[in-house]
């Protein structure tokens, strides 16, 4: 029978040992290359054409995530699952955007990674618990965050000071001279102000502060 | 006093003789006596006389006035007409030769000798004025300072040649056109001259300094600072106002050195800011990369050998523990983000984790693009936001926090505002590494940091970068 062919992806050779032997348990695998940094790993992707590829973001040149999304922008069905030290949202989020089919945390137990092999191998994707983890707590903060959102602005002092004199119409020079600040300061805070209140402009602005009763 | 040493130019042998004999009785010594012009220019090259006694009408090509305006243009000696000639056109070309005398034939001794004495007087006085005009003229003309002349009416009447330099105007063009048009001077910070400073001074005939920071507008448009000028009024012996002296420096390459010390300054800071930055991360490095990999290679190696009782569970949970702090202590160096992120994301996340930790409300926007800047940049506004942060928690009890980073076609800027008890004088004496550092980071950025800062509103910073100043890496 054909063995399934597996390529490493790591700088460490401590690690590619490590990965080699938990795998070496199942006899249908086969390890056949490993890369110790990014630009040789998608070359190897390439000639080797593996069925999998065990991937760690940080080596010395490019990183896992962007080895993962130039072999992904030419074969989208590349079973790729990360191995990282990170368990970091934005990292999991960007592997998860270019399309990885797994992702498991260094730090835990080989049967984690056991798990993700065998999954990705039938087609499934494959993110262990503490990713989940998450994944989930972004999700709910993304949830209870825009509800805030949409409820309520919160604006700064300052800036409800600058929107009440936008409202009675100063310019940036009369609220810079009568804030005793400069013009620059009034520019940053108006322009902050707009993408805080998604106004376009300044009659939009003292609109939509009314609307949200920031104004009365 | 030993008597005065001449020379007699005379055609007539007999005058000439007589002359002599008088004037030696005198007691005055007779160099020399010539019957021509020509020969009288080549004694006078040879020996120089005291005076020269002219006649007019003489043998050879040249009249004895043609002589003395050669005599009075090459050698320092005065001339004495002597001569029968007495007609208006003779007198009105002998005149424009300035003579020290005229002195017609017949004359009488006590006359001659009068005339001789007068003239010798005369021309000593003059020639000692001349001196010291020309060693007044010689220092004026010499030195680096710019010197202008102005009369009453607001003319230039002199510039020396330092002055001629900065204003591009040449003396002859200069000379007499108002000091506005040629000392064009203006602020050099407001760049507004609604009067020109010199003209006061004069209204006032007092003495005065001039303002700093003034900038001259040479006739070319080039623009030249000025400085360390003065004002002194010129004054006649009984002490009216005649105008006035301005005097002052070309301070373009006073200008550019200060210029170069603070470019050197700012560019050791950034080595010396940089070199630090190098170093955490390369100690972050080896410990996320180095120390961390090694400990998870162990933990996976461990697993291999050891039995899943509650011994191999304390080693492994204690090779966690091993992990997560080699993560932390990298983390705290040098966030990995920084690497591997744009800068919007690793401002998101920094804030993010703060207010885990600290609990405070911080909130953070990001707008525009997500440049790819180099990593150095992004950690730059990466320690800003992390030290404006962190302030605004520890020395200003702020509430609530708001981050927001801007990336437009113009420029990328950071403003962190709270809403703290703002940057009191102890902060600012205490904290004062603090604001330092965000300035020095701001400036090796190329950029502006800008703090606005009272008790009731809360402290307000902002980092303005202009684009260009931005190293952006290729995109992907």
């Amino acid at each position: 029978m054909k063995k399934i062919k597996i390529l490493i992806a790591d700088d460490h050779a401590l690690i590619r040992d490590g990965v080699r032997s938990l795998l070496s348990k199942n006899k249908e695998l086969v390890v056949a290359g490993e890369a110790s940094n990014g630009t040789d790993a998608v070359e190897m992707y390439h000639t080797l054409k593996p069925d999998l590829m065990i991937l760690d973001i940080s080596m010395p040149d490019i990183n896992g995530m962007e080895v993962a999304q130039r072999i992904l922008k030419s074969d989208t069905e590349a079973k790729i699952i990360i191995l990282s030290m990170y368990d970091d949202e934005d990292y999991i989020d960007q592997c998860m955007e270019y399309g990885v089919k797994g992702y498991v945390v260094k730090n835990e137990t080989g049967d984690e990674l056991d798990f993700a092999v065998k999954n990705v191998l039938k087609g499934q994707n494959y993110f262990s618990s503490q990713v989940q983890k998450v994944i989930f707590r972004k999700y709910s903060s993304h949830v209870s965050r825009r509800k805030q959102k949409e409820s309520d602005v919160k604006l700064t002092s300052r800036e409800v000071e600058i929107i009440r004199l936008i409202a009675e119409g100063f310019t940036s020079q009369q609220m810079a001279d009568k804030l005793f600040i400069s013009p620059r300061t009034v520019e940053t805070h108006r322009a902050n102000l707009m993408k805080k209140l998604i106004a376009k402009n300044a009659i939009e602005l003292v609109r939509k502060a009314r609307e949200m009763q920031i104004l009365t | 006093m030993s008597k005065a040493t001449i020379l007699i130019v005379e055609d007539s042998f007999i005058v000439s003789y007589h002359l002599q004999a008088t004037l030696e009785n005198e007691g005055y010594t007779v160099v020399g006596k010539c019957d021509s012009g020509e020969a009288a220019i080549e004694f006078i090259s040879k020996t120089s006389p005291d005076i020269v006694l002219m006649d007019i009408m003489l043998n050879g090509q040249l009249d004895g006035i043609q002589a003395a305006s050669l005599i009075k243009n090459r050698f320092n000696v005065p001339v004495i007409y002597i001569t029968a000639l007495t007609d208006k056109d003779t007198i009105n070309r002998a005149k424009h030769t300035e003579p020290y005398g005229y002195v017609t034939k017949p004359f009488e001794d006590r006359e001659i000798f009068t005339v001789i004495e007068m003239a010798l007087y005369k021309h000593d006085i003059e020639s000692r004025l001349r001196q010291s005009e020309e060693k007044y003229f010689s220092t004026v003309n010499c030195i680096s300072d710019a010197v202008v002349a102005i009369d009453r009416s607001y003319q230039i009447s002199f510039m020396n040649p330092s002055a001629i330099a900065v204003t591009q105007w040449t003396l002859e063009e200069a000379l007499g056109k108002p000091v506005m048009e040629i000392l064009h001077l203006k602020d050099e910070i407001t760049h507004d001259s609604p009067v020109n400073p010199i003209q006061c001074p004069i209204g006032m005939g007092n003495l005065s300094r001039m303002p700093d920071e003034l900038v001259l507008v040479g006739r070319h448009g080039r623009e030249i600072p000025i400085g360390e000028s003065s004002l002194s009024p010129l004054l006649d012996s009984r002490g009216n106002f005649m105008g006035l002296i301005v005097v002052f420096k070309n301070m373009s390459e006073k200008r550019d050195h200060q210029n170069l010390i603070l470019e050197l300054e700012r560019s050791r800071k950034a080595a010396l800011i940089e070199g630090q930055e190098k170093e955490r991360w390369r100690i972050a490095k080896d410990l996320h990369d180095g120390l961390g990999q090694m400990l998870n290679a162990i933990k996976m190696n461990a697993k291999l050998v050891v039995q899943n009782d509650s011994e191999g569970l304390n080693l492994s949970r204690l090779l966690d523990e091993a992990i997560q702090e080699s993560v932390r202590i990298s983390e705290n160096l040098l966030p990995a983000k920084l690497r591997d992120f744009d800068l919007s994301v690793c401002l998101r996340s920094l804030c993010g984790s703060i207010a885990k930790t600290t609990g405070v409300n911080i909130s953070y926007e990001s707008l525009g693009e997500n440049f790819k800047m180099i990593q150095s940049q992004k950690v730059n506004f990466h320690r800003i936001t992390q030290e404006a942060v962190n302030n605004a928690i520890k020395h200003a009890q702020a509430s609530s926090i708001s981050v927001q980073l801007y990336e437009g076609n113009d420029m990328v800027r950071l403003s962190i505002e709270d809403n703290g008890r703002g940057i009191t004088h102890d902060d600012a004496l205490s904290g004062r590494n603090g604001l330092i550092n965000m300035r020095d980071r701001a400036e090796i950025l190329g950029g502006k940091l800008t703090i606005e800062s009272d008790q009731r509103r809360g402290t307000m910073i902002i980092v303005e970068v202009p684009l260009e100043k931005l190293v952006l890496n290729e995109k992907n």
